[in-house]
This record gives structure tokens, sequence and C-alpha cells, in this order.
């Protein structure tokens, strides 16, 4: 995962049981998780469109703990006038709720993450259809006023 | 002398002034200072410019004599010299790592010029050579945010890239290495890709995948190549090469919103950000490079601690303890206006400044 490294290193077991459960809240919001797999360094990853918007989900480890993260990329950054971008880019975070704005290198991400403890399927699809909203809708303003370019796209 | 003019040959011919570049080439093949392995070369590019069979095979056969160790010189003479080669067909590209190409003489051994690239935040990618001292191209989503990489070359030498300079905007990285091509690869003469024609997108192993320029009615800017192809092996980044066996651009795993098909980018916009990084060396100003948005940061140069382009810590500051340092602000202020309010130089966006956020009346 990107953004964070688990400190300890949980059991493949307790990983798998973790990676099962996503699978099937996927199955369950119409998703083949088998085809939405992705080669990650440690736990497991998925990812696939939803409405415009690519959506990744992550299990990681922190420090013995199992979550969810769930994250779009939106744009890669533009060549010039970044301050502005960023100005509102902290401003818009301040709005938004449940989820954060976040820059990794030179992409824009919109970024949520919870314990998977307690997790169901109905409130992992409400994540899901959140972030997928919220990239959907910040993309193409993003673009439209500072530039740059939909994330992977031409 | 001889090697400047053969230089200016070369880039001629790379350019697509097959004519001039032919000239100055028979220029710095009259001087005798030209030693046999620079002249075999010399008729190589000679020979590409030549169209007519007879013409291109003189041309080897005075490569291969010049310099009887130029296997590639040699391998080609080959090829012309066996017959039925002209009419080759266009598909056994896989394995021999040649690029397909119907005039075989016009074909070369593409493994010398390809490579492996590992170690990015994806999967392997492949890279090609696009300078004659070592600068390999692959794509930013290969290379990732990395500072090295670990390349390895057709003949096993597994090498350090340094990275040097990323293009996010093109989604092209370039990677310095410490190895030579035997030469660049010859690159198409058009400026744009003939709709529909057939091209060709180079795995590391040498597999191909084929494909065709897609034509499409989207306006698009002219270094984005539309292509039929859909499924590469990797994660992209190796050459695309035309049906003459010409460089025509980098296959990368960009798409448009409304289909899968991915956009290569073109040699010429490649060529141009080359040119543009190697003129930012020459100009002797240090710096340094950002893996978070590929700049060539001055403030590094510096031994400052931000990306003066992006703001993104960079890598020698990554681990210090950091402190404001008011020589640096200069390169950070974006604005020579400066706030009505607050005095601040960061600049006034929608009439509102980005430091205070107060309207400016
Ligand atoms: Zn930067």
């Amino acid at each position: 995962m990107v953004f964070k490294r688990p400190a300890k290193k949980q059991t493949e077991a307790d990983l798998q049981s973790y990676a099962s459960t996503v699978a099937q809240i996927l199955l369950n919001i119409g998703i083949d998780p088998q085809q939405a797999a992705m080669p990650v360094q440690q736990g497991y990853g998925w990812n696939f469109k939803r409405g415009s918007a690519m959506v990744e989900i992550y299990i990681a480890v922190h420090e013995g703990v199992g979550y969810l993260q769930v994250l779009s990329p939106l744009i890669e950054l533009p060549q010039a006038n970044l301050l502005p971008l960023y100005r509102r880019l902290l401003e818009t975070n301040l709005q938004i709720t449940a989820a954060a704005l976040g820059i990794h290198n030179d992409v824009v991400y919109v970024f949520h993450e919870r314990p998977l403890e307690g997790l169901d399927s109905q409130e992992a699809s409400n994540i899901i259809n959140m972030i997928g909203a919220y990239a959907d809708d910040l993309d193409d303003k993003l673009v439209q006023e500072f530039g740059g370019r939909l994330y992977g796209r031409i | 002398m001889p090697f400047r003019t053969l230089q200016l040959g070369i880039d001629a011919i790379q350019a697509g002034s097959a004519h001039e570049g032919a000239r100055l080439i028979r220029i710095a093949l009259k001087h005798d200072e030209l030693p046999a392995d620079m002249k075999a070369i010399a008729l190589m590019w000679l020979a590409e410019t030549e169209a007519n069979p007879t013409g291109k095979r003189n041309y080897y056969t005075q490569a291969v004599a010049a310099d009887p160790n130029n296997a590639d010189a040699r391998a080609r003479l080959m090829r012309l010299m066996s017959p039925g080669s002209v009419t080759a067909p266009a598909q056994q590209a896989a394995a021999t790592a040649q690029p397909a190409a119907p005039q075989a003489g016009r074909s070369i051994n593409l493994a010398e010029h390809v490579a492996s690239v590992v170690g990015g935040a994806r999967g392997a990618g492949s890279g090609f050579f696009v300078s004659q001292d070592g600068l390999i191209a692959t794509t930013r989503r290969v290379a990732g945010a990395k500072e090295r990489l670990t390349v390895d070359l057709h003949d096993g030498r597994q090498l350090i890239g340094l990275v040097v300079r990323a293009y996010p905007e093109l989604d092209l990285t370039l990677i310095q290495i410490d190895a030579a091509p035997p030469f660049l690869m010859p690159i198409v003469p058009e400026p744009r890709v003939a709709d529909e024609a057939a091209l060709y997108a180079f795995h590391y192993t040498g597999e191909a995948v084929r494909g065709s320029q897609r034509p499409t009615r989207r306006v698009l800017a002219v270094h984005w190549i539309p292509t039929t192809i859909k499924q590469l092996k990797d994660e992209g980044g190796g050459p695309l090469i035309d049906e003459r066996g010409m460089l025509a651009g980098m296959i990368t795993k960009n798409t448009s919103q409304t289909s899968e098909y991915y956009y290569a980018l073109s040699i010429q916009a490649i060529r141009a950000c080359v040119e543009n990084y190697q003129a930012a060396l020459a100009s002797g100003t240090r710096r340094s490079y950002c893996p978070a948005c590929g700049a060539s940061s001055i403030a590094g140069g510096q031994g400052y601690f931000y990306c003066e382009t992006c703001g993104g810590t960079l890598p020698a500051a990554m681990h210090i303890s950091r402190y404001p340092i008011p020589q640096a602000a200069v390169l950070y202020e974006t604005s020579t206006t400066r706030c009505t309010k607050c005095a601040s130089a960061a600049g006034i966006y929608q009439s509102k400044c980005l430091r205070c956020g107060q309207g400016q009346y």
C-alpha cells in the first residue's frame, strides 16, 4: 500500500481472512474480486471502475490492526500554478466528510480508511460509493480549473 | 571535426532530413581521421537513407570492410544478401527482437536498444535508449517516484539506473545508465504517424504486440499517438516501431476516458524532452532530481529543502532537521504582486491572496 507500511507483520491467515471478507463485500456490490485483484507488495489490493472514477481498495495492516483503505486517484498535478490548487485542496478537504484529500508524488487522491473489524458490506458499499462520488465530482472540476490531466487518461 | 559532422548528419537523419543527413555523413567520411569503427557506423547510417537495395548493400559491404568487427553491419548485409529477405513477413518479431520490418535492410537488432526496468512502484516495464550517452526512456508509470531503478540489458548486464528527469504530463521518465547503445534507432521522419499505420509495441523480452494507429475524431495533442493496442505484457515503456523498423514512440498505459486503447508518446516529444534535460544540464546551474514531480530542482541544487516546482521535500532533505531559509524564499514566491492586506508574495488567485485568503480591492 502506498501510504502506510505495516509496522508489524500480521499472520498470513489473518490477512487472508480479511481478504476474503473484502472479496465477499466486492461480490455483494457486483464486482468480481478475482478480476479486480491487483498485485501489491504486502497485503491485498483490488481496483475497478465505479462510474468514471477508478477505485482502489487495499487491506493494510498497521501495528497489528487490519484496515480497509478505499481511495481514488483523481488527477495528475499540472505543471504550473500549483499553489492555488494546493490551497483549493485544503479548502475542499475541510468541506468533505469522512474522506481526505491528499497528494502522493504527483497524483491527487481522495482517501478513506477504517479498521476492518466490524465492517459490514452495506457500510463498505457506502464507502466505495462515497469515494467514487467524490472522485467523480472533483476530478473534472480540478482539471478544468487548474489543468493537469485525469489520472492515467489523455 | 569529422565526428561533429557525423553527429550532425545522424541528427539530421533522425530529425527526418535524410538528404541533408546523407550529405553531412559523406563529408565526414572524406576525413581520414575518422576511425574505422566510426566509418562503419557512418556507412550504416548512409544505408538508412538509401532506398535502392543495391545501393544499400553497397554501403553495408563498405561498412563490413571498414570494421569487420561490426556484427550489426554484417548481419544486415547477410539479410540483404539472402534471397526473399525483402519480402519477409512482418510478424516474426517474437523472440528474435527484430522489429517486424518488411524491408529487412532497415531492420536493427532491437534487443540492443531495449532494456527491462525493474524496481518501480508497479511491476517491471520496458525502456529504450534515447541518447548515445546512456539515457533510457520509460514511462513515469513504470518508474514511479523512484530515484534508482534496476536496468537489465539484453547481454545480461544488470545496471543501476539513476532517474534524472520525469515529465509526468507526458508519462515520461529519463533514466541514466552507464552503458551506450551501438547507435540510436532510426526514428520516423514524419511528424505524425499515418492513420491506421501498423505499429508494434515491443516488450523487453523482444516480443511485440501488433496493433495500428487508431484514427480518432478527437482533437488530440500531436505528441499522443492513439493505438489499437489494449493489452501489454508489462507496464509499458517499450518502443513503438512501425513497418519500416523505425521508432515512432513509446507505448504507455494511458487510455482515453471512453475507451481501453492505449496511447503512445511520439518520439518527437521524447526527443524534445531529452534536449530540454540536456540543455538544463549544460547550463551549469546545479540542480537535483525531485522524485515527487520529476523536475530538476534548482532549490535542491542549492541545498534547500523543498522543490520549487511542486513544494515536495527533496530526497536529500528528507531525513534531516529542516528550518526556514530566508534566502531560499525567492524561489518559492510565485508572484511579483504583493497582497494589500498581508504583503505576502504568495500570489493572488481569483482576487484573493493565496496566503491570507483576503480579497484584494
Ligand atoms: Zn518537485
